[in-house]
Parts: structure tokens; C-alpha cells; sequence
């Protein structure tokens, strides 16, 4: 067997084992680069709830207990403290409230985990334990192996040495230029 | 598919020699005395290089990938970051919790310059948050994560730090980080 025939069935091969990993990254990438305009890994949900104004500023756990009952989300208790502001912070799971007593109104915001994109965005940024970062490097290796061995599974006018060769150039320098003018 | 196989089956038992080489669990944290984070705020100065164990209440983790948190000591005026380092990442969902971190504590020393430039940049409306000196970034990303309960007020920060310079002896004044080595406990009781 011929390097040349070598090559293509590791490359046929590989890149079917990396088509997994290669999905989760290029999707998750996607999804983070416009992370300006979506929070990719959770989603905000936000309730407002007015009771009577008082100047009482010292809460039991039992009263903000039973204020965290008059929202339609199901609140779990964490912890509470008055701010500064005269606003009591009050952290339940997934979320916090903002109550402010001299108002009388008290403000939710969830953070519910978007699913599927929390747990691919986890991986993508290597959130994870070691053994998964021991197979992303490896997947990585078979990726790079894929990338360079495609160069050369074909021959004449379309391979390396013809139309390969400036679509390769292409690809390697539109990162180069935005190194070069837009990154240092 | 022989081949592959066999090339597959060799970094398997590669990568599973290598990992058998890690090194053993770091049990520092064992020796080191727990402090709050008021008590760390105090001896900032002594404590810069040198690893700590410090523990409070996550009042806000970055919102991006969690690669910072706040905790807080007795008032939420106290508080102190943690880059995530070698912890990886914070979640949303130790929001409110107390944890208990070992990490190195870092300086900052912003001067009178640093403190001109943060109040200029705050003046043309941009970010003045010069090494998170002034608490989370949170209020530019409430569009698309919420926060707008954040009680944190970064221009009384800043007008603190400059009270604080005006007072220094040594004229800087120093903002305190740990680089986070081990989350010993994720929660506190």
C-alpha cells in the first residue's frame, strides 16, 4: 500500500470521527461569537411583583419566604442582605431579587441554562473535567491530521499544486490579515 | 480500518500512560488558616504573593464563561474577585452561595493617572474599569443577561478610590485579586 493510499483511508476515517466534535465546536462557536446579542448559555426571565411600601429594612427568612411566594416562578430561598441602596438583595436558585420596601416592589431575574447550548458551550470552552480535555486534544490532533492530509489526497490541476494551493493560501491569509491590521 | 484502528488504539494507550502521571491532589489548602473577606481586605498588604484560603458569599459570576467571580464579606461593599485560573470556571448557580477558595492574592496599584484615566473614560461614557477595580462589568451586557439589579455603583466606587488616594501614604491605591488554585468547597455551611 502506497503513502498516498495510506493517507486517504486515515483521512476518510479520522474525519469521520472527528464529525462529532467538529459539530460542537463550529455550532458553539457560531454561538458565542454573537454573544453581544444572546447570552448563549442561559436565558433571562424576569418577574415583578408589587406589595404594600414600608420602611421595615430587617427581614426574617420566613417573610422573604413568603414575599418569594407571590411570584408565578417557583423561588428557592439562598440568602438575603440589605445594599447600600436601601434595596434587600435576595439570592434564590438560579436567580436573584431586588425587593425595595420604601416602593413596595420586588424584581426577579432568572437564569435558566438554555439546554443543549449550556452544555455544548461547556464543553467547547473545556468547562470540563481532565478526561475531556485529554479527548478535545486528541479530536484536535485528528483534525489537524484531517486539515493537512486533505492538501495531498489529490493530484493535477485541482490539488496542491494548482487550485489547492491558492484556495489554501486564501484561507491562511485572511487570518494573517486580521492579525497583522487589526490585532496589534 | 485495520490501520486506523491500530493508530487509534495506540493514542489510547498513550494518552492513558500519560494520564496516569498526574500529580497528587494539592493539599495546602489543609494547612492554611480561613479568612473572610473583610479579614483579607485587612491584611491585604502582608498577604500579596502568598497563597490564601478566604471564604464569602458569590454576589456575581462573569456572565460570559464564569471566569471571575465576586464574593463578599460583611457588607456587600467588601468584596473581593477571583480570577477562576486553575479552578476553570464559576457558574451561575453558586450565585448567593458561600464558598471557600485557596488561591494567590495579587495587587493592583492604581495611581493618580489610572484613577484620571477612570475618570475620564467614565465621563465619555465608556468602561472605567480599570482591572475590575471597581467591581463586575456587568451593566454592559444587561441588555442580554439581566442585571439590572446589580446594586453595585461604580462612579461612588470611584469617587472612594480617589478619597482613598487623596489619603494614601503611598500614593497608589491598591486593589486586591485572587488567582484562584482550588475550589476547596462549594458551598460553606
Amino acid at each position: 500500500m502506497n503513502i498516498r493510499k495510506s493517507l486517504r483511508s486515515l483521512h476518510r476515517d479520522f474525519g469521520y470521527l472527528v464529525v462529532g466534535i467538529t459539530f460542537i465546536y463550529t455550532v458553539s462557536g457560531i454561538a458565542m461569537n454573537h454573544r453581544q446579542d444572546w447570552n448563549p448559555h442561559y436565558s433571562l426571565i424576569t418577574e415583578g411583583v408589587t406589595v404594600p411600601a414600608t420602611d421595615q429594612m430587617e427581614y426574617s427568612k420566613t417573610e422573604i419566604s413568603s414575599l418569594l411566594a407571590k411570584f408565578t416562578n417557583r423561588l428557592v430561598y439562598k440568602k438575603h442582605f440589605i445594599t447600600k441602596d436601601a434595596t434587600i438583595k435576595i439570592f434564590v436558585e438560579e436567580g436573584t431579587v431586588i425587593y425595595t420596601p420604601l416602593e413596595g416592589t420586588a424584581e426577579l431575574e432568572l437564569l435558566k441554562k438554555r439546554p443543549f447550548w449550556f452544555q455544548i458551550n461547556r464543553i467547547h470552552l473545556a468547562q470540563t473535567d481532565r478526561l475531556w480535555i485529554w479527548i478535545s486534544d486528541a479530536m484536535a490532533a485528528f483534525l489537524l491530521f484531517v486539515a493537512i492530509s486533505g492538501l495531498f489526497l489529490l493530484k493535477g490541476k485541482y490539488g496542491i499544486k494548482g487550485r489547492g494551493l491558492w484556495l489554501t493560501s486564501i484561507g491562511i491569509v485572511i487570518p494573517l490579515v486580521i492579525i497583522f491590521f487589526y490585532l496589534n | 480500518m485495520k490501520r486506523t484502528l491500530g493508530v487509534l488504539l495506540s493514542l489510547i494507550v498513550l494518552f492513558s500512560c500519560t494520564n496516569q502521571t498526574k500529580q497528587k491532589k494539592d493539599e495546602k489548602s489543609t494547612e492554611l488558616t480561613v479568612l473572610t473577606v473583610d479579614e483579607l481586605q485587612a491584611q491585604g498588604k502582608d498577604l500579596v504573593g502568598k497563597e490564601v484560603l478566604v471564604k464569602g458569599t458569590v454576589t456575581h459570576v462573569c456572565k460570559e464563561a464564569g471566569a471571575r467571580c465576586f464574593i463578599m464579606g460583611s457588607t456587600e461593599d467588601v468584596s473581593v474577585r477571583i480570577e477562576a485560573g486553575r479552578i476553570g470556571s464559576f457558574t451561575q448557580e453558586q450565585m448567593g452561595s458561600d464558598i471557600l477558595v485557596r488561591g494567590t492574592l495579587q495587587e493592583v496599584q492604581l495611581d493618580e493617572s489610572d484613577l484620571a484615566e477612570m475618570e475620564k473614560s467614565a465621563a465619555a461614557g465608556e468602561s472605567a474599569n480599570k482591572d475590575h477595580a471597581l467591581g463586575h462589568d456587568g451593566p454592559a451586557l444587561h441588555s442580554v443577561d439581566g442585571g439590572n439589579h446589580d446594586s453595585i455603583n461604580q462612579a461612588k466606587k470611584l469617587e472612594d478610590m480617589n478619597q482613598k488616594l487623596a489619603e494614601s501614604k503611598e500614593a497608589y491605591v491598591p486593589v486586591y485579586y485572587i488567582d484562584g488554585l482550588e475550589l476547596v468547597k462549594a458551598k460553606v455551611d
